[in-house]
């Protein structure tokens, strides 16, 4: 299985961004026969413990495998993929309450996406995307890579 | 030769559907310039000599009130009342011109020369039953007036309530499942895939029928009781006679020659 984590920008003072490259790193070690890559622009961090391939974020484009997304700003910059055989997005924050101007659709694109799964992050998350938009495929807590993993089964 | 038709391209819904009917009706017999006349009016009738011009006082300037003065006597201007206007004085200069109006029913009384006077409309080609599959989801219209909206905050997150709310069109209105703005077609998509419609301000009645919605009765219950008490108002308008097609040629066209 081709799986992928597209960040944009990681930055080592970032505890997610941390939590993301030991997921990655504990992913590779549950699944060594994947091809486990990660989309990357900018990297300011150091790990040294790396056993994932590093690409740039222009490949994800031609990445035929399971990509998953962390903000909605790499989902949209992701809409006109056509290689990603699913686009899997964490839920980490409730963007839409940010700015009530924005049009429906806008939201409804991206969380509706027939091509877009999503995975809720937290309990809040989790309801309001029931709520208002479609379950969650999962709820995964601190980039849980066991539960990451099963997920993948799922897909 | 053909005359020609002004209209104004006004940012308010109603304009905007008459003005596309206007457009669908008159096309073949007339030359139709749709602009937003604003600081361009003077200009376009210079050099087109529009026969019929349609302004609306919603948007009304100096610059409607000076071609008033100047050209009311040449050409035919038909001006649409929308909203209700508080200054006397501007009503009676209407009033003393020859301007035709166009007048939402609420405030015909006070005008003397009104050609057209029109009630609730909607869009037919926008708002039908798509025969979409429904969620099991509940929309709130929100009303612009945010203290209106207070009688629904107990069916929203974070309070407890066992079916799924969201609302729309207001920005002001703090909620997490507050999704946004419609425009009428994303209106429409929504009334075609929604369960459930709660309409604050009692506007979309038309529209909630076209599209086959459920519509909640909240002018005898609150919307939590309407919910539980699955307490929907019968919907049974005859929708062709809302149209905005059929006003226009009804009320309008009768105005224009060819």
């Amino acid at each position: 299985m081709d799986i992928g984590f597209y960040i944009i920008n990681i930055d080592n003072k970032n505890e997610a961004d941390n939590k993301k490259l030991e997921c990655l790193n504990k992913l590779c070690e549950l699944r060594p026969y994947d091809n486990i890559a990660l989309f990357n622009s900018t990297f300011h961090a150091v790990d040294i413990k790396r056993k994932y391939y590093t690409l740039h974020i222009s490949e994800a484009k031609y990445f035929k495998g399971i990509l998953f997304f962390f903000d909605i700003k790499s989902i949209l910059l992701a809409r006109s993929f056509p290689a990603p055989k699913r686009k899997v997005l964490f839920l980490e924050n409730i963007d839409w309450q940010n700015d009530h101007r924005f049009p429906y659709t806008f939201w409804h694109n991206i969380y509706m996406n027939e091509d877009v799964e999503l995975i809720s992050t937290n309990k809040q998350v989790d309801d309001l995307c029931k709520i208002c938009w479609k379950n969650p495929l999962s709820h995964i807590e601190n980039y849980n890579c066991e539960e990451i993993s099963n997920v993948l089964q799922k897909l | 030769m053909k005359k020609t038709i002004l209209l104004h391209d006004a940012s308010n819904q109603t304009s905007k559907n008459i003005n596309k009917s206007m457009i669908d009706l008159t096309h073949e017999s007339h030359n139709i310039i749709l602009n937003t006349i604003h600081g361009n009016l003077f200009n376009i009738y210079q050099q087109h000599k529009p026969s019929y011009i349609f302004l609306n006082a919603s948007e009304y300037t100096q610059e409607f009130q000076d071609f008033l003065m100047d050209h009311a006597g040449d050409t035919n201007i038909f001006l649409f009342i929308e909203n209700n206007i508080d200054n006397k004085s501007l009503i009676e200069f209407w009033n003393s011109r020859p301007v035709k109006i166009i007048a939402n029913i609420q405030y015909k009384n006070l005008y003397n020369n009104c050609v057209a006077v029109y009630d609730k409309m909607y869009n037919e080609q926008i708002f039908n039953n798509k025969k979409l599959n429904r969620n099991d989801k509940i929309a709130v219209m929100l009303s612009s007036d945010n203290s209106k909206n207070n009688t629904i905050e107990e069916i929203l997150y974070p309070n407890n309530f066992d079916r799924k709310v969201v609302v729309f069109n207001n920005p002001e209105f703090q909620s997490p499942v507050n999704l946004g703005i419609l425009n009428a077609s994303d209106l429409s998509i929504v009334l075609n895939s929604f369960d459930g419609l709660i309409d604050i301000d009692q506007q979309l009645y038309l529209e909630a029928q076209a599209c086959n919605i459920k519509y909640y009765d909240i002018q005898t219950v609150n919307p939590k009781e309407a919910i539980i008490n699955n307490n929907f108002k019968t919907l049974n308008a005859n929708l062709n006679d809302y149209t905005y097609l059929k006003f226009t040629t009804e009320q309008i066209l009768p105005n224009i020659k060819a």
